[in-house]
Parts: C-alpha cells; sequence; structure tokens
C-alpha cells in the first residue's frame, strides 16, 4: 500500500506543557524556550493575540499562508462521510445519557 | 460573524458540504469566526473514528483548526463548566448540549451551527440563535 505523500507544514502533535511566566514593565512575557525550541519559533515571528469574553488570551503563530487553504483541500482529499447519518446517531447517544 | 460550531458542523465539514465549506473559507478572511467547544472535539473524534476516518487524519484536521487564526478551540473552565450544570438543569439539556450552548453564550457567538430540536427552548428565551441548513 502507498504511504499518501503529506503536504503538512506544521509539527503534527505537539507536548502539552503548562509554564509559569511573569509580565515585564512594559507587557512583554517571555515564551518558555522548550515550547520555542518544540514549534520552532524565531526572532521575528508573528503571533495573533486573541482575548476572549470568558478572559483567555490566546496566541498563535502566524502563519505566512493561511492553514484554512490547506485545510480545505485536505477535507476534499477524502471521501465524504453522511453527516445526516452520523449527526442523528449522536443525538440518539446525546438522549440516552441524558435520561 | 462569530460562530459556534456544535458536532454538526464538524460533519458538515466531512461530508464537504458547500455552505459549511463557504463558511471555512471565510474565517480565512476574518469575515467570519468559528469557536469550537473542546467538547465538540472529543465527540467528533469520537464519531469520526466510529466512521471509519483515522486517528492521524483527524488529528490533522484538527492541527489545521488550531492554526487558524479565526478559528479557536475552546478549553472549558470552572466557570464555564459551573454554568453548564446550571443550563443543563433549567433547560433540560444533556450535558453536551448544555456544554456546547454554553459555550456560545459565554463567548458572545452571534450563532450556534446545529440542528439539534433540543434547543430549542433556549432559542425562544432568545439565549441563542441556532442555525442549520
Amino acid at each position: 500500500m502507498n504511504k499518501e505523500k503529506k503536504e503538512y507544514p506544521f509539527p503534527k502533535v505537539h507536548t502539552f506543557m503548562v509554564k509559569e511566566v511573569c509580565m515585564a514593565k512594559k507587557g512583554q512575557i517571555t515564551i518558555p524556550k522548550a515550547i520555542r525550541d518544540e514549534d520552532g519559533m524565531q526572532e521575528g515571528d508573528l503571533f495573533t493575540v486573541t482575548h476572549t469574553p470568558t478572559g483567555d488570551i490566546v496566541f498563535k503563530v502566524k502563519k505566512q499562508q493561511d492553514p484554512v487553504d490547506h485545510l480545505i483541500k485536505f477535507l476534499k482529499s477524502m471521501p465524504p462521510i453522511d453527516a445526516d447519518k452520523a449527526w442523528q446517531e449522536i443525538l440518539k447517544e446525546r438522549r440516552k445519557e441524558h435520561r | 460573524m462569530l460562530y459556534c460550531a456544535d458536532t454538526w458542523f464538524i460533519l458538515k465539514l466531512f461530508e464537504q458540504d458547500a455552505k459549511a465549506l463557504e463558511l471555512l473559507q471565510n474565517t480565512k478572511y476574518g469575515k467570519d469566526r468559528i469557536i469550537i467547544p473542546l467538547v465538540v472535539f472529543t465527540e467528533g473524534t469520537k464519531k469520526l473514528l466510529q466512521w471509519g476516518i483515522s486517528q492521524e487524519r483527524i488529528n490533522t484536521f484538527f492541527d489545521y483548526i488550531e492554526a487558524s487564526p479565526h478559528i479557536i478551540l475552546v478549553f472549558p473552565n470552572k466557570d464555564l463548566a459551573t454554568r453548564t450544570a446550571h443550563i443543563s438543569l433549567t433547560f433540560s439539556l444533556s450535558i453536551m448540549d448544555a456544554f456546547v450552548a454554553t459555550t456560545a453564550i459565554m463567548n458572545n457567538c452571534e450563532i450556534l451551527l446545529t440542528k439539534d430540536s433540543d434547543y430549542d427552548l433556549l432559542k425562544k428565551k432568545k439565549y441563542v440563535k441556532v442555525q442549520s441548513w
């Protein structure tokens, strides 16, 4: 069986890490080295910072090519599923657990 | 427009539904944004595995989701968990339904993408707007 060629520019599995960092005078924080090394972050990389209504702050590395293009191409590379049928199964399971 | 996606929307993407893909495309330009509750990630993974999609492909899918600047995976905190319990009790929703609805409400989502009549009372009380097709 041929291995399908992966056009996948991002690291596949990330190590779950929790680190404590301290904010400096002008709001700078340092991303821990372990995280920088694992994700290949370099000086000059851009991030988007999202402040959610629940108070979470989410940092995302801004990649030059939008991953949505890759995502849509990836979805179209697979045989489609029957979403309505799968969803009916889920509804049954949710209602069964609720009883 | 800020959307909250139930597992229904994830399945629609795997169906390559045109409208779902269009909405996804819109996030590229920030015209629309989508938040995905972590519980949807779990339930979606389970259902996709049951339907024969490999874990590797599911990982790839969610890695792209996480890399997208306008699609956010929302992790529950204690506050969200508490409110979920109240919404489940008040509206007689399953914990899963309540988690999804509460995530939408607490993140000020304009639309919840789902196809579930159990949300009708929440809709009626104007807690959340629901959209499906």
